[in-house]
This record gives structure tokens, sequence and C-alpha cells, in this order.
């Protein structure tokens, strides 16, 4: 007798006698697409590297620059320093001939040594050594030529007129002996030697005053530049949240809100351009309809942006240009049929993905330290976001946040 | 190569793991295909997909439960999207008219290759839950889920396959021509 069984159990129970083997084919095209994919993996880690690389090269750049317009800028204001005592030495000294022209009979020798002798003063104060040096040799041809001319008191054209109050008084004593002529002499030296030292002194008062004037002034300029150089913020770190439209080129979507929430730290590189990197989450939301069914995609990722941002405008609101890459990783994700959980289509997720970054920002001050940034951006997803539907997709997103620089 | 090591071996993408990985389960993936696709072409295209997803997911591959469990399921999984992608519109078809589904074991002395054809034939929603409730032991609540179809639908459709390959299978087999009735 012949015993009935249901025909499922029956061809399960013959089916597992079948031995069949794939075409050698397969694994030819398996190896070629495993092969592309490793390529693919390799630019895809290659390029944020390439990106990083370049950034960090540029913040490299800008930094050296810095230090070299530092040390320029200080040989420049030393110069300038130098350029002034010099400048004031010869204006001391052109003034200086021109008042003893006009005042009395000083040989050319003298003024020639007054002006040395000035210009030792202000050339350098390390110099007085020389100077005392001079100033002797002075006192000693002095001496000698007094000596000599004794007998010619009024012959005072060949005196040195650089000695001081105590040469004077060793001019006094060294004639003290003859009275008659000590009247006759004082009058006059002392005549031409008070109205040259008065000068001498007014000169060098106000040659010092201006040159120490023009140097304060220098230092003043050098020391506000630094100041100033200091007050700028180089960091600033910004809190966000956008409001994301996330669509597809090849596939229909709808219900598209997304989030995205995070931080952002900028390095002021030069006056206009900055460098930024964060971390953020990005909660992407969306339904997509197939044949009957609607499937909403509930896709979270971690998200490091790097980017530059150049302002363009300055002003009460100031514009930039936002250009950079978004390092994309997988936190976790879902999908819903009509309202059901449906893990189906989880594998097909990336687990990694990479965003390129255009936008626009402007910012206005808000506070002392604090802005308000407001960022329309485009970011372009490099991978399709599910190797299942191969969709292109992208977010339209508007950032708002607040700026600390520090 | 062991296959732990193997499995390390292709998490980290060595070519040569991944060909012997192959190599050890392509026979047994590949007549999974088979049984889930309209014929060998369409098999052989599936087992590519599920090769190459393998691979890409195998870092996900916990080693909780059988490896070949998993594998299995991707496979299967595959086989689903590519139906759910591909079909025009969804059916749902309650047949509430029992027809009987049972055989003699002589209806079923043919041919490996006409039973394989026959089940290849069926329409894309009954081979499917016919393959996933009958060959791998999915639930009715489960293969609802997959498909989004009902529970009552799932049934349905396994009791209208069952009927269809009865039908086929005796016409292949006109030795024996008698049916049977009832269930």
């Amino acid at each position: 007798m012949e015993v009935n069984k249901d025909i499922g159990d029956g061809i399960k129970h013959r089916l597992k006698d079948l031995h069949k083997a794939p075409d050698v084919m397969v694994w030819t095209k398996i190896e070629a697409d495993l092969k592309k994919k490793k390529k693919r993996r390799f630019l895809f880690f290659l390029l944020p590297t390439i990106g990083l690389s370049l950034i960090l090269l540029l913040i490299f750049k800008i930094k050296t620059d810095k230090k070299e317009a530092t040390i320029k800028t200080d040989a420049i204001s030393n110069t300038s320093i130098n350029k002034v005592k010099n400048t004031t030495t010869i204006s001391t000294k052109i003034n200086f001939s021109k008042s003893n022209n006009n005042t009395t009979s000083i040989d050319s020798n003298a003024i020639g040594s007054i002006t040395v002798k000035q210009n030792n003063q202000l050339n350098n104060n390390n110099n007085n050594n020389n100077n005392n040096t001079s100033t002797n040799k002075y006192q000693t041809n002095r001496n000698s030529k007094f000596k000599n001319n004794t007998s010619k008191p009024t012959n005072t054209s060949g005196y040195n007129f650089l000695n001081k109050t105590n040469n004077t008084t060793k001019l006094k004593t060294t004639t003290s002996g003859n009275t008659t002529k000590k009247q006759k002499i004082i009058p006059a030296d002392s005549l031409i030697t008070s109205t040259v030292k008065k000068d001498l002194l007014a000169l060098k008062k106000q040659a010092d005053s201006i040159s120490k004037k023009q140097v304060l002034k220098q230092k003043k300029a050098v020391k506000t530049d630094s100041i100033n150089q200091k007050i700028i913020k180089k960091w600033s770190v910004m809190p966000y949240a956008s409001l994301d439209y996330f669509g597809s080129l090849n596939h229909a979507t709808k219900d598209n809100t997304s989030t995205n929430y995070g931080i952002k730290l900028s390095y002021l590189a030069t006056e206009d351009i900055s460098l930024r990197i964060g971390v953020a989450k990005l909660d992407l939301n969306f339904t997509s309809n197939e044949d009957t069914y609607n499937f909403t995609e509930e896709i979270s990722y971690y998200e490091i942006p790097l980017e530059i941002k150049q302002r363009i405008l300055k002003g009460k609101a100031n514009t930039s240009i936002i250009a950079g890459v978004s390092y994309l990783m997988l936190d976790k994700a879902s999908i819903y049929t009509d309202g059901i959980e449906n893990n189906l289509q989880i594998e097909s997720i990336e687990n990694t993905n990479m965003s390129i970054n255009l936008g626009l920002g402007f910012d206005t001050l808000l506070l002392k330290k604090l802005h308000f940034v407001l960022e329309p951006m485009f970011k372009y997803h490099f991978k399709p976001l599910e190797n299942r539907l191969d969709s292109k997709t992208y977010t339209l997103s508007i950032l708002g946040g607040l700026e600390y620089k520090f | 190569m062991e296959l732990e090591q193997l499995i390390k071996a292709c998490r980290k993408n060595n070519l040569k793991a991944q060909g012997d990985l192959y190599q050890k389960y392509k026979d047994t993936l590949y007549i999974l295909c088979l049984k889930y696709s309209k014929n060998s072409d369409e098999a052989q295209d599936n087992l590519h997909d599920s090769f190459i997803e393998i691979f890409n997911s195998i870092k996900k591959y916990k080693g909780k439960g059988s490896f070949e469990g998993w594998i299995k399921r991707i496979t299967i999984n595959q086989a689903i999207n590519k139906y759910k992608k591909e079909r025009p519109f969804n059916i749902e078809i309650n047949n509430d008219i029992l027809e009987d589904t049972t055989v003699t074991e002589d209806d079923l002395d043919i041919k490996l290759d006409s039973i394989l054809t026959c089940i290849q034939e069926l329409p894309d929603q009954y081979r499917l839950v016919f393959n996933l409730y009958q060959l791998d032991n999915y639930s009715h609540k489960e293969i609802a889920s997959l498909l989004n179809i009902s529970e009552s639908t799932s049934k349905s459709n396994l009791h209208r396959a069952k009927a269809i390959l009865k039908e086929k299978i005796t016409k292949l087999n006109p030795s024996k021509p008698k049916l049977y009735y009832g269930s």
C-alpha cells in the first residue's frame, strides 16, 4: 500500500540529494568586483588623508610665514629706530653748525669736534668710553694749547668748546696767576663758552627729547602692533544645530526631515581663512516608496567635518564661503515597512561614508566674543546610503550656531 | 585553513581567503539560489551578489551561531530583495479552497532537476513562501514580515504553491496518474 505524504516534505527530502556547482565564471566576476572595491576603498581613505595632509601643510606654512613676518617686523622696527637716531644726529649737526655760524666765529674744527661728540653721545651709550677718551684728548690738547698761549689769551678760537664746566674750572685755575689778563680773557671766553654751552645744552636737550620721543613712538607702535596681534582671537568653538532636507538624485523620497547637531572647533589661520574640525550627530529620516509599500528609514551617523572657511565680505554681517569634507560613521539604522520594523535591508547600509560639503557662512557679532552664525550647506554623499537602492544622496541644510572666540 | 582563520583573513579582505571561502560554500549556496530563482542564470547572479554581500558584511559576523546559517540567511535575503525590487505589484491572494497536497513516494520518483524546475516555475511569491516555509523552516509570521504580507496570505500562498507543484509533478510522471484528494 502506498503511503501518502505532504508534497512539501517529499520535495524537501528529495532535494537533499541535489548536487550542483556554479559556473567558474561566477568566481571570476566576484574576484574582479572585489579587486575593484579594494581600489575604491583605497581611494576612499586616500582622499581624506590627502585633504587632512593639505590642511596640516597649510597650517604649517601659515605658521612659518608668520614667524618670518614677525622676524622681519622686528628687524624693520630696529632699523627704523636706528634711522630715527641717525636722523636726529644729522639734524642736530646741521642746526648746531648753523647756530654756531650765526653767533660766534668758532672755527670749523671746533664744530667738527662738537658734532663728532654729539654723534657719539646720541649714537650709543656703549660709546661712552670712546667719548670719554676723546674728551680727555681734547682736554689734553686744550691744556697744552693753553699753556702755549697764555700770553695770548684772546686767541681762543683754537679752543675746544666741548669741555665741560670742570674744564673751565681748570682753565680758570691755570690762568689765576694773571688777573688782568684773566679779566680780559674771562669775559670773552665765558661769553663764547656760555653761549655755545647754552646752545649745546639746548640742542642736546632738543635732540635728546626728539630722539627719545621718536624712539618711544616707534617702540609704542611696535608694542601696539604686538598687542593688537595678541588681541586677535585665533580659536573659536561653535555648538550648532541644523535642519536638513535629505534627498536623492535618483530615487523619490518623502518626509525627509533630518537633523544634525554638534560642535566645531575653528583655528583662524590668516585674517580671512579659518580651518575647522568638528564632531556631530547626523540623524537621517526619510521614506521611500517601493511598489505599494512605504519604507521608512532612520539612519544615524557620527559626522566628522573638516572644512576651510574663507571670509569674502566684511561688515556687520561677515560673509564667507565654506568647502570641506565630512567623514561619516554609521551609528544605527532602522528600516520600517509601513510601521513594522524590518531588519532585512540594514546589512546593505554602508558602515562608513563621506560627503563633500559646500556652503555659505554668515556671522554677526552678538556680544563681545560671541557671534551668531548661519550657514546654508550642500552635502553630497560619495557612496550610496544603501547599496540596495544605489541611491545618490545629498542633504541641504541650514545650520545655526553660536561661535565663541578665544 | 580552519574556518575561524578563514573568516579572520576574509575580514582583512585577503583575496585568497575569500577564494577559499567561496570554494567551501559555493555549492551549498548555489543550490539555495537555484531553489529561490527562476533559472540557473538568475541563480548565478544571486550567488554572485550574495558572496559580495557576505564579504562586505563579514566584519558584522560576531561568531554567534553557525556561520553556514549566517551566509544562508544573507543569500535568502538577497533573493527576497531582488524579488521586492522586481515585482510589479504585491500579490495578496487568500484562497480558501483547500486542495489536496499529498503525493505518494512514486509520484516524486522523477529526476531532481525536474523537481527543481517545477519549483522555479512557481509564481515568484509562491516560490518564496514555499522555499521559506517548507525548505528553510521559516514561520508564517517571519515570512509575513519579510515579504510584507499577512500571515494568512503566507499560509494561503504555501498551500497554493503545493497544489501547483503536485499538478506539475504528476504531469511529469504519467505512469502514476492517480490523484489523491482530501487532506
